[in-house]
C-alpha cells in the first residue's frame, strides 16, 4: 500500500503540524479520550428544555413533525398493528433480519416473508417491499432510531434498500436528548441514526421525502 | 482595499447583475435562516453547546499531530487503511491508484467539499476514471457542467424550473418531466439506483473521525450516502487533518450542533457512523486519506487557525448579507461564503483570493451563528492586515488614511480642516462627487453619497450655545 512503501508524506506532515504548534503559546494537554465531559471554559447555561414534556410524547411529536407515521402499541397487540400496516400499504413481500422476534410478524399472512442470513443480494434486497427491525435505542428530541447492526436490526443494507421500513421501540430504550447517545450504544458497532424518511431540500429548499433510502417510515413504541 | 486585477470585486459585479440568481438566492437564504432560528430556539443550552463545540476543536488543533497518529492507529487495528496526503496532487494519486488497482473505471461518490478542494473528478476524468456524484444537488451541478455554489446547497442558484429542463435533456430517460420537486428527486432516484447496485468502489468526504475510537461519521439527508458507505465492496474517505474529534461524548456535541445550524433540523435524516470493516456487514476494504493541503500553514496563524474549526455547516453564508447579494459563485473557491473568505485565502493564497478578506461588511452575523464561535470578523480584518503587508497595497487608500490620521490627530489639524472645508462648503457641495469622478474617488462613490456640509460645523455650535448658556 502506498503509505507502507512512502513513509515520506506522513512524515512530512505530522512534523509541519508540530512546528505550527511549536511557536506559540499553546498549551498542550495530554490525551483525552473525550473532553466533553470536562466541561468548557466560560459559565455554563444549563438550563434543561421543556422536561414538562413527557419524552414519549416529545419522541412521538418530533417523529411526527418529519413525516415518520408514529403508532403507540401494547407489547400483546403488536402483531395485529403490524399486520395491519402491511395489509393497509399493500405490501407483498418483507425482509426480517435473523434475530427479530418472530412472533411480530406471525399475524401477516400470505406476505412472502425473507429472513435475511446476509447472503441476499442486493438487488434482490432492492426489490423486496418492506423490512422489518427494532431498534438499539432512540432519541425524543430528535425523533431519531438508532440502529446499530444487532441481531435484530441486520446488516445496514436490509434497512436501507426496500421502500418501506417498519421500526419497532420499546418505549424503555426512547432516551431524551442526543447527549446521552453513546452510553446506550457501542460506537464501534456499524451504526446508522435514522431521523425521518430519506429527504432532499436541494430543489428551491423544498423538503421532498423519499430519495434514495426508504421513503416510508412507520414507528411503533411498544410499552 | 487590496489591489488584485482578479478575484472578488470583478466576479461578484457579474454575479449581482444576474437577477435570477439574487431572486433564488435570497428565497433561499432567508427560509433556511428562518428555518435555524427555530430549532436553534429551541435548544436552551445553545451558547453552552457551542462553548463546549469550541472548546473541543481546540483541543484537537492544539495537539493535532497526537490525535492524528492516535486515529491512525485506531483506524488501523478496526481494519482501515490509512494514507497520508501533502497535498492534493499526493490525495489525488493515492485514490487514482487504488481504484486502479482494483481494475475499476467508475466510482460512486457522496457530496464532499474535501474531494472538491482536490477537483478530484476532474483529475480522475484525465485518467478514464468517471466520478459519478449521487446527491441531488451535486448531480444537478454535475449534469449542467456547473460549479456548486454553496456548501450545503450546491444548486441553490438554480430554480426548479431550471432543473426541470436540465434533468429532460440527460437523465430522464424519455419520460416527459414536471418541475415538481418531488418528481425530480425521483427522477434522480431511479438513475441512480443502478449505479448504487452495481458500483464497486465509493469515495466519501468525511464529517468527523473519533480520535479514540477510530469511528468515522458521515451525516446526510437523501440516504445515497448511506448507499455509498453499505454497498461497494471498497471505500475511500478522504479527511481534512482538522476533522478529528477526541471521543464518542465529543462526537455527541457536534450531532446536536451541525444539523440544527446546517439545514436548520433537529437532526438530519441519516448518519453513518462505522470502525473499520464488518464481516458480513458494508465494504470489506476501507481506505481513510488523510490530507494536509495547507492546513497545517493554517494552524500557525494564532489568529487564522480559528477557521480549522469550522465544522462546514453553512449557516454563516445563510446570514450574510454580502454573500446573499453575491451568490457562491463570486467567492471563485471550494469554499464560499465568510468561511470561505477567511479558509481560502489562508488555504490556497491565489491571487484572486486574496481579494476575499474584503468581501465582507464586517457585520458579525457570521460569528453569531457560528456554532463553534470562530470570531470571522477578527480573522477578516488580520487577513486585511496580513495581505496588505505582504505588499498587496494600493497607493491611493495608503494616501488618503495618511491624510486622514495626519488631520485627526490633534483637534487643532481636524478643526483645520474643518475650517477649510466649511469655507469652501458652497463650492464642495456642488460638485456632487459621484461615480463619474475619477479614478478611486468615482469606485468609492459607486455605492456612496456624501453628506452635503453644513453652514456651521458641531464644534462652533456648541461653543456658541454653551456661551449663550452661560456654562
Amino acid at each position: 500500500m502506498a503509505n507502507s512503501s512512502d513513509r515520506q508524506p506522513r512524515v512530512t506532515v505530522l512534523n509541519s503540524i508540530k512546528s505550527a504548534l511549536a511557536n506559540k503559546s499553546v498549551i498542550r494537554a495530554p490525551l483525552s479520550a473525550g473532553v466533553a465531559t470536562v466541561g468548557a471554559p466560560g459559565t455554563p447555561i444549563p438550563v434543561p428544555q421543556n422536561r414538562s414534556q413527557d419524552t414519549l410524547d416529545l419522541f412521538e411529536d418530533m417523529l411526527a413533525d418529519y413525516r415518520a407515521r408514529v403508532i403507540r402499541s401494547e407489547a400483546g397487540e403488536l402483531p395485529l398493528v403490524i399486520a395491519g400496516l402491511v395489509s393497509q400499504h399493500k405490501i407483498k413481500s418483507v425482509v426480517v433480519p435473523p434475530g427479530l422476534d418472530a412472533t411480530w410478524y406471525q399475524n401477516i399472512g400470505e406476505v412472502k416473508v425473507v429472513f435475511d442470513d446476509g447472503s441476499i443480494p442486493f438487488d434482490e434486497l432492492a426489490s423486496i417491499d418492506a423490512v422489518i427491525t427494532g431498534c438499539t435505542c432512540a432519541i425524543a428530541e430528535t425523533g431519531t432510531l438508532v440502529l446499530s447492526g444487532q441481531p435484530y436490526e441486520g446488516r445496514r443494507a436490509v434497512t436501507l434498500l426496500p421502500d418501506f421500513h417498519i421500526c419497532v421501540v420499546r418505549s424503555e430504550v426512547v432516551m431524551r436528548r442526543v447527549k446521552n447517545l453513546f452510553s446506550h450504544v457501542t460506537i464501534t458497532d456499524p451504526i446508522t441514526l435514522i431521523s425521518g424518511p430519506s429527504a432532499t431540500s436541494d430543489i428551491e429548499l423544498k423538503r421532498v421525502e423519499g430519495v434514495h433510502g426508504p421513503r416510508n417510515l412507520f414507528v411503533v413504541i411498544v410499552s | 482595499m487590496v489591489k488584485t486585477k482578479i478575484g472578488f470585486p470583478s466576479s461578484s459585479v457579474r454575479q449581482i447583475n444576474n437577477s435570477q440568481l439574487r431572486a433564488n438566492l435570497k428565497a433561499a437564504t432567508s427560509a433556511i435562516r428562518e428555518k435555524r432560528a427555530r430549532v436553534v430556539g429551541e435548544k436552551e443550552d445553545w451558547e453552552e453547546l457551542r462553548r463546549k463545540g469550541e472548546h473541543v476543536r481546540d483541543e484537537i488543533l492544539n495537539n493535532l499531530d497526537s490525535y492524528l497518529m492516535q486515529l491512525e492507529r485506531s483506524v488501523t487495528a478496526a481494519g482501515g487503511i490509512v494514507h497520508w496526503a501533502r497535498d492534493s496532487a499526493e490525495a489525488n494519486q493515492i485514490i487514482l491508484s487504488l481504484v486502479q488497482g482494483h481494475g475499476e473505471t467508475e466510482v460512486i461518490k457522496v457530496k464532499s467539499l474535501t474531494t472538491d478542494e482536490l477537483g478530484l473528478n476532474e483529475f480522475l476524468a484525465q485518467h478514464e476514471v468517471t466520478a459519478f456524484e449521487t446527491d441531488l444537488a451535486e448531480l444537478i451541478v454535475q449534469l449542467a457542467h456547473d460549479k456548486p455554489s454553496h456548501i450545503l446547497v450546491p444548486a441553490i442558484h438554480k430554480n426548479r424550473s431550471e432543473i426541470r429542463d436540465l434533468f429532460q435533456r440527460t437523465i430522464a430517460q424519455g419520460r416527459v418531466l414536471s418541475n415538481e420537486p418531488a418528481e425530480l428527486a425521483e427522477t434522480s432516484r431511479l438513475y441512480l439506483r443502478q449505479k448504487f447496485l452495481s458500483s464497486k468502489i465509493a469515495i466519501s468526504g468525511v464529517n468527523f473521525a473519533v480520535a479514540d475510537t477510530g469511528t468515522v461519521c458521515v451525516v446526510e439527508s437523501e440516504g445515497n450516502g448511506r448507499m455509498c458507505l453499505t454497498l461497494p465492496k471498497v471505500l475511500i474517505s478522504v479527511m481534512g487533518i482538522e476533522k478529528i474529534v477526541p471521543g464518542p461524548d465529543d462526537l455527541a456535541i457536534f450531532l446536536e450542533l451541525l444539523p440544527r445550524s446546517s439545514t436548520g433540523e433537529r437532526m438530519n435524516p441519516y448518519t453513518s457512523l462505522w470502525t473499520g470493516v464488518y464481516p458480513g456487514d458494508g465494504p470489506s476494504e476501507f481506505h481513510l486519506v488523510i490530507l494536509d493541503n495547507g492546513r497545517s500553514r493554517v494552524l500557525a496563524d494564532p489568529i487564522g487557525r480559528q477557521a480549522l474549526r469550522c465544522i462546514r455547516c453553512s449557516a454563516c453564508l445563510n446570514v450574510c448579507p454580502v454573500y446573499e447579494r453575491s451568490g457562491g459563485h463570486a467567492y471563485d473557491s471550494v469554499y464560499p461564503g465568510p468561511i470561505g473568505a477567511i479558509l481560502s485565502p489562508q488555504l490556497f493564497g491565489t491571487e484572486s483570493s486574496l481579494s476575499l478578506p474584503w468581501a465582507s461588511t464586517l457585520c458579525g452575523a457570521c460569528y453569531e451563528v457560528c456554532p463553534v464561535r470562530i470570531n470571522i470578523p477578527q480573522v477578516l480584518v488580520h487577513l486585511r492586515e496580513k495581505v496588505i503587508s505582504q505588499g498587496h497595497r494600493s497607493r491611493t487608500e495608503a494616501m488618503s488614511f495618511g491624510l486622514i490620521s495626519f488631520f485627526f490627530q490633534t483637534s487643532r489639524r481636524f478643526e483645520l480642516l474643518q475650517n477649510i472645508a466649511t469655507r469652501f462648503r458652497v463650492l464642495i457641495n456642488h460638485l456632487h462627487v459621484s461615480k463619474s469622478a475619477p479614478g478611486a474617488l468615482g469606485k468609492w462613490a459607486e455605492a456612496r453619497e456624501l453628506p452635503q456640509l453644513p453652514r456651521e460645523t458641531f464644534r462652533l455650535w456648541w461653543r456658541r450655545n454653551r456661551d449663550k448658556n452661560g456654562k
